[in-house]
Formats: C-alpha cells, structure tokens, sequence
C-alpha cells in the first residue's frame, strides 16, 4: 500500500480533512436527492426550494418518472440508477477506512471499474435495442456496482491532487 | 526546461465537454451522471499525457486535477453563453413550447408550476431570453462541470500513469 511520502502529522491531518470533506460531500448530495420530494409535499417556500433542487439534479439524470423512485408520491431528485449510483457512492465513502488507511494514495486495480462499467453499458444497449428491457433492479445493480467502487479511486486521487497542492503552495511561500 | 504548455489540453478537454453538452444527439450522453463532462476531463489529461512522453516530465495529479477544473469552468462559461446566444437569435419562446407539449401528452401541470412557466414565459417575451433561467444554469453549470470534469481528470491521472507502471 502506498502512503503519502513522508506520513507527517500535517499529511495525516490533510489525508483526514479529505476524507471528511468526501464524506460530507456525498451525505450532501444524496440527503438533497431525497429532500426534493420531501420538500414539494411540505408546500410553501419549501416547494421553491424543491423546484430549485430537481432543476438543479436535471442537468445530471433524465429524472424521468417512470424510470425513478418515489417518495411521498414524488419522484426523487434523480432516477433510480443514479440514486444508487450516488447512494453506493457514499456507501463506498464510509466503507473505505475499513480497506484502505485514510493517506492511502493507490488505487485498486482498473478492472474493478471497467467490469461494473461494462455491465452498466450492456444493460442500456441491450434496453435500447429491446433485446432485454431493463428493469428497476438491473439498474439498481449496475448503478450500485460503479458508486461503491468510484471512491476507491476518487479518494486516493483528490488526496494526491490536494498534497500536490499542498507541497506546492508551501515550496512558494517558503521561496 | 519549461513543462509543456497546458492550453492545448484545455483547449481539447473544453471543445469536448462544450461539443457534447450542446450537440442534439451527443447530448444524452449527460445524462449518465454527466459522463460527457467526465470525458471531457479525462480528453485534457489525455492530451497532456501525450505531450509529456517525450520529455522527462511526469503527469502530475495536481496538473492533471488542474486541467479538468479549468476545462470544467471554461466549458461552463460557453456552455451558458451558447445557451444564451441560441435564446436570444431564435426569436422563440421556449416556455410556451413546453407548455403546449405537456398539453399534448394530456399532463396535468400543478399550478405553481404553471406560474413559474408563465413568469419564465413574460420573461421569453419581453427580453428575448429568460434572465432567472440564465443565471441559474450558469450557477448550477459553474458547480457541475468542473466537479465532474475534475472526477475525469483524476480517474484519467490514475489510469494513465497505471499504464506507465506497467510499461516500465
């Protein structure tokens, strides 16, 4: 497993403030997913917000309705793929201290994205070609598969990405 | 030596993410979680992989991430600009379009939403664009785009330099 190259107390509290920045970040996103619905049944200046929420989620997702689930009678923010996607997402967020430390900055190996990629892509050809319509769970699945991977990649790439920046920005002050 | 210049990545990773977003077909592809944007991202990476094989530079995350947040926020800019520029030289309202085909497919609109179309709509008419509907698209692209074009940018560090390591 590679570390951050000299694991100081500055590295390990970077590598933690990522970590956390992720884990807030995708909590965020996918609390939002589901207040949509939430806020169009509370009326009022919750409706706003609500219509500011799925305006927002529709430069992501088709969000049709058909192909979403629904809470209180309302579609959530996006489909049902992407809702697992972004829910498999924080899942894989949470899950990620129990494989990897926090300053762990290799990813795991590519296959582990190309096959739910590749399953991903067989389940819409096969639906768009109607040679097998895909269904809630095979959706579900296929989106599942790539969210809970994504961090094992995203986490130790962004922490490289920011100690780069990091180590960069103190080699200037200190010049 | 000077590290070769990033604007040629940029230039690709932008064309890329801004061509997908605003071609009819090529356009859906976003709808996959902003896949166009992604590609985008790891287009610039690419292009800057291949400038730096033959010097003694290595891809960097840090150059890597910094190519697609740039791309991102560029592409947001003309994404929103074109969107604009379509709006105001089409001489149409959008709204009324929108409207007539939830007509059509015999969708009942709530009536907060009808108020919000129409406002949209009196908008359309009066300044040939929609001011609201303008700056939240920019808003929400400004936020979008170079998150997931930094997302493809680092997915595109990771495997690229994967593939280096095992070259060597």
């Amino acid at each position: 497993m590679t570390k951050l190259f000299e694991n100081s107390v500055e590295d390990t509290r970077l590598s933690k403030i990522v970590y956390i920045i992720f884990l807030i970040f995708s909590f965020i996103w996918l609390l939002m997913i589901f207040l949509a619905p939430l806020f169009i049944s509370m009326g009022g200046i919750f409706e706003q917000v609500s219509s500011v929420l799925y305006l927002f989620f529709s430069g992501v997702c088709h969000q049709q309705d058909i192909r979403s689930f629904h809470l209180l009678d309302h579609k959530l923010g996006v489909c049902s793929r992407c809702c697992w996607i972004y829910g498999g997402f924080f899942i894989g967020t949470v899950l990620y201290p129990l494989k990897f430390r926090l300053n762990n900055i290799k990813p795991i190996s590519v296959w582990f994205l190309v096959f739910p990629v590749i399953a991903l892509m067989l389940d819409v050809i096969f639906d768009s070609l109607a040679i097998l319509p895909n269904t809630f769970f095979t959706r579900s699945v296929t989106g599942f598969l790539i969210g809970i991977v994504l961090p094992f990649y995203l986490i130790p790439g962004f922490l490289k990405f920011f100690y780069e920046i990091n180590s960069y920005l103190r080699n200037k002050v200190s010049i | 030596m000077n590290s070769p210049n990033r604007i040629t990545p940029i230039i690709f990773g932008t064309a890329t993410m801004t061509l997908i977003s605003i071609l009819p077909v090529l356009s859906f592809i976003n709808i996959f979680c902003c896949a166009g944007i992604i590609a985008g991202g790891f287009v610039g990476v690419y292009i800057y992989w291949k400038q730096l094989k033959n010097t003694s530079f290595v891809l960097t995350t840090k150059d890597g991430g910094m190519i697609g947040i740039l791309c991102g926020i560029l592409s947001a800019v003309f994404v929103t600009g074109f969107g604009l520029l379509i709006s105001l030289f089409s001489n149409s309202n959008p709204m009324l379009e929108v409207m007539k085909s939830f007509d059509d497919l015999g969708f009942q609109i709530p009536q907060e939403m009808t108020q919000y179309l129409e406002k949209f709509s009196n908008e359309f008419n009066e300044h040939g664009f929609s001011p609201t509907i303008t700056i939240f698209s920019f808003i929400s692209n400004i936020i979008l785009y170079p998150l997931f074009g930094s997302v493809g940018a680092i997915l595109g560090v990771q495997f690229l330099n994967k593939k280096n390591n095992t070259r060597v």
